[in-house]
């Protein structure tokens, strides 16, 4: 037998182990406080991230969760107003004075003071904006891009030189997040003294920001909460917009983190926390529209999905194809079966949250038609464009049936394309979506298969390197001014890397966006878009297929004023105005 | 001294591995299609933005360029800072250290612990109502789902019977008063700790038994087990003291690598529970190309792999004399 030492884990007594084990869970059950009432006896609203905020350095932040929290510490110059969306003077005094030429745009402040108690002036915002312009700050700089020269004119009067007349440095510009210049000056200057500016620049860690917002940063435990604390300096403080007066009315926000949409649901139901600022997906509603002291909200969200196809290629680029596409796809399917009923057809590419500038009278392929009759529809598109079956969708009699061997106008059979998507564990409205616009076009006789591919490497195909058939996408939280039709259609974007990921080009087109983004006048320019947008529809290198609604829950037994605009109550103005219920 | 020769040849081997580890990753994570501008998905961005994200980043390099950087800013130990954070990276992983080894650790040494301690009982007791009854929630508990485990945990530990927090790693409302202290912190920690750390338990103690019980069976038809009966020695001298110990070494290899691998927890049970560890972050880091962090992520993992490696051969040489190097 062989005499072996005793290894540790083969330890005598596990008893002890487990005993131990036990007397810990039972202590921290015992003792562990049940009572969710906040410290101090203060009033705490409490909100559920589905992710922590990564930063809270306003250069760096790029995510929805950053963003969230930075929309109550820093402020913009102006902001959406809560009913009708149109912009309205925050740190403005007034509508921005525009020269006769309408290059030289002069606003003017409100009195305000930063979250330290010194005043907000406006050297704050030249050197907001100077900083973005010097050190090309991406995600930012494209908003500034127009403007050529910033002069202060009195610490509450400012002048922007554009170099043209640009309606949208309304929307991108002057709705930007303003950073007070004592706090930041020296983290620029610094900054600039290095070979990497920007990299030193977006690496200040911003560890208690001075805002401008109802709400100040308190304390971040990472990985844990994050507090947020009433601005007693708060510049709107008792003003009134839309009948509303604002706050805030609530002394702290506390913002937990859950990992995941189930257990931050369960966290609502429990009363964990007040509020899940996130959509809360369409199976929990059922549940959550029966339990006591929770409210939902449904509304449309302000995105859009759509099947796009490369018109780099045949047969994507023969427009005539992409018609009986558009006829073939039965989008009421879709939002019943992809979304189970919680979304509406779309048939233009600004979602319908945006009333303002939605276009309802677009050209609405398939819209009442039968699934016979579009399949008809769509097989005399084609054949008056000169395509051929193997098999044809019809029958001789009329009847349809499965169709096979799509041959194109020139007489080659069309090659097996490709409908790229992402994963169903990325999105699985997009993916199950793909499957289905799969299906219904084999049966047309169009050879596709469905990939649903990592979201990198889909944009790598698509935004990069342009080789790709067809893909189905989604945009969200498209901004208000419908700047982006320009990014997404426009000729200059068909590069690489540029927005027009379709190779959509019509001159005709970029001239009206050229002439959108130059009209100041709002009525005027939302006429110009309205044509944008059947111009797109006519065309289709995007076939837009739905708008998902967006449903949120509150524990209005908490806390009421919850301010739900077209897009949702996950909104600052929420927070400007909510109160305690008791 | 063959032993001393042994560990200087098993420690250049290390080195060099690590090396390769280093070249191998950085190459891998070039290679996978997009790069950190391919995941911001923005209506408004131009080609020149992502020419500038990329210039900030230093992806507009040659490539060889990028990795002599890379391994020059390695050896001055300057591990780069996070594309996403903005922060040193070694700052982002130093945060969330500590939480995994809380859980993963602890729930690795624990299922060990459990696994080896019942594995070899129920090899004993071979074919009896207890070697089922283990064997089989061994075999069960191992192939549990488990972000569906955990959900079910949750459901009924911390909604229904309202036991235990629902996620997270402590309760704001208790750090946040003033008049909780360091005991009342602790235990609210432990508190949170529990549950995720019984769910781990389960789904790893499993492994751990079948490996100990297997290896238990092999052992108990050797010659010296009988020889110890002979002298008349208990069944609990003969289990404890001969039998276990022969059988443990495959454990060890075993336990060695799972306490390796526990420092990159595991991005599910951290999601589902919240908890604030390497393992998402890890994730979260690959799929949004933040090359620095992940970088060093994988290479803790892989130093404590190939040190765990040489620690457990060595483990061998104390643990059985008969093998020698």
């Amino acid at each position: 037998m062989v005499n072996f030492r005793r290894p540790i884990l083969m330890g005598p007594n596990l008893g002890l182990i487990y005993c131990l084990l036990f007397l810990s869970l039972a202590l921290s059950v015992i003792i562990s406080p049940k009572t969710v009432t906040a410290a101090s006896g203060q009033a705490f609203l409490k909100v559920g991230l589905l992710q922590e905020p990564k930063t809270l350095n306003p250069f760096l932040a790029s995510s929805v969760w950053e963003k969230k929290v930075l929309a109550l510490i820093y402020m913009p110059l102006y902001i959406h107003d809560p009913k009708t969306l149109r912009l309205i003077p925050w740190l403005a005094e007034g509508p921005p004075q525009y020269s006769e030429d309408q290059t030289e745009v002069t606003v003017d402040l409100k009195p305000a003071k930063w979250s330290d108690g010194t005043p907000f002036t406006a050297e704050d915002v030249a050197f907001t904006a100077n900083v973005i312009k010097e050190l090309n700050v991406p995600r930012h700089i494209s908003d500034w891009e127009h403007v050529k020269e910033i002069t202060v004119k009195s610490p509450k009067t400012i002048v922007f030189k554009l170099s043209e007349p640009m309606a949208f440095f309304e929307s991108r510009a002057l709705t930007s997040l303003i950073v007070p210049k004592k706090r930041w000056e020296q983290v620029v200057a610094q900054a600039k003294k290095t070979g990497n500016s920007l990299n030193v620049l977006t690496s200040y860690v911003n560890e208690m920001p001075v805002g401008i917002g109802p709400f100040k940063l308190k304390e971040w435990q990472r990985g844990g909460y994050l507090v947020m604390e009433k601005n007693k300096y708060f510049f709107a403080a008792g003003k009134t917009v839309d009948g509303m007066k604002i706050g805030p009315y609530v002394e702290n926000i506390l913002f937990k983190i859950y990992g995941t949409n189930d257990a931050a649901v369960l966290a609502v139901k429990k009363g964990d926390i007040d509020f899940l600022y996130s959509g809360v997906h369409p199976g929990f509603l059922k549940d959550l529209k029966g339990a006591p002291g929770i409210k939902t909200y449904t509304n449309v969200k302000d995105g859009i999905y759509y099947l796009g196809f490369n018109l780099r290629k045949k047969p994507f680029s023969d427009p005539a194809f992409r018609q009986a596409v558009a006829y073939i796809i039965d989008k009421a399917f879709l939002v019943e079966r992809v979304l189970q009923g919680y979304g509406r057809r779309l048939d233009t590419i600004i979602p319908p949250a945006n009333a303002a500038l939605f276009d309802p009278n677009t050209e609405k392929y398939g819209l009442g038609m039968s699934q016979p009759d579009r399949i008809k529809k769509a097989v005399s598109i084609l054949e008056a464009a000169g395509y051929k079956w193997k098999v044809s969708p019809l029958t001789k009699d009329g009847a349809v049936q499965p169709g096979e061997g799509l041959m194109l106008p020139d007489g080659t059979p069309m090659e097996s394309s490709v409908l790229l998507c992402p994963p169903a564990d990325y999105d699985a409205s997009r993916a199950m979506t793909a499957m289905i616009v799969q299906e219904w076009l084999r049966n047309f006789g169009i050879p596709v298969n469905s990939r649903p591919v990592a979201q990198s490497a889909m944009m790598q195909s698509v935004k990069t390197e342009r080789n790709f058939d067809m893909f189905v996408f989604g945009w969200a939280r498209l901004s208000f001014d419908g700047a982006y039709l320009d990014n997404f259609f426009n000729s200059a974007s068909d590069r690489k890397n540029g927005s027009n990921y379709c190779g959509y080009r019509n001159p005709e087109f970029d001239q009206l966006a050229h002439q959108a983004s130059t009209t100041i006048n709002f009525e005027a320019r939302r006429e110009i878009l309205f044509q944008m947008q059947r111009m797109i529809i006519r065309d289709l290198p995007y076939i837009p297929l739905f708008a998902p609604d967006e449903s949120e829950c509150v524990r209005d037994d908490r806390f009421t004023g919850w301010v739900n605009m077209p897009v949702g109550i996950g909104n600052t103005w929420t927070f400007m105005v909510l109160r305690p219920t008791k | 001294m063959e032993l001393r020769r042994y560990l200087i040849n098993r420690t250049i081997q290390i080195i060099i591995t690590f090396f390769f580890i280093m070249t191998l990753l950085f190459i891998l994570f070039r290679i996978a299609p997009g790069d950190p501008s391919s995941m911001i998905i923005d209506p408004h961005m131009t080609p020149e933005d992502v020419a500038l994200i990329r210039q900030q980043f230093g992806l507009d390099q040659p490539i060889y360029v990028q990795y002599l950087v890379y391994i020059k800013n390695f050896f001055k130990g300057d591990f780069g800072i996070s594309f996403y954070y903005g922060e040193p990276v070694l700052n982002v992983i130093k945060s969330v250290l500590p939480n995994t080894l809380l859980l993963f650790t602890s729930a690795t040494i624990l299922s060990a612990l459990a696994g080896i301690s019942w594995g070899k009982f129920a090899a004993w007791k071979k074919g009896s109502v207890s070697d089922v009854a283990l064997t089989l929630t061994g075999l069960i508990a191992h192939t549990l789902f488990l972000p569906w485990f955990a959900l079910i945990m949750i459901w009924i530990f911390s909604y229904k019977l309202e036991l235990f927090p629902l996620n997270g790693m402590v309760s704001p409302e208790i750090w946040l008063d003033p008049e909780c202290g360091f005991w009342a912190k602790s235990l609210d920690v432990l508190h949170h700790l529990f549950l995720p750390l019984l769910v781990l338990f389960i789904i790893h103690f499993g492994g751990f038994l079948l490996v100990m019980r297997s290896s238990m069976l092999e052992v108990v038809k050797e010659d010296f087990i009988l020889t110890a009966r002979a002298k008349g020695l208990t069944d609990r001298e003969i289990r404890n003291h001969h039998a276990a110990p022969n059988a443990a070494l495959p454990v060890i290899t075993n336990v060695g690598l799972s306490l390796a691998f526990s420092i990159n927890g595991g991005a599910l049970t951290e999601t589902v529970f919240s908890w604030p560890g390497l393992g998402r972050e890890l994730v979260n880091a690959v799929s949004q190309f933040d090359y620095p962090l992940a970088q060093m992520s994988f290479l803790i993992i892989s130093a404590l792999v190939l040190a765990s490696n040489l620690v457990v051969d060595v483990l061998y040489a104390y643990l059985d004399p008969r093998i020698r190097y």
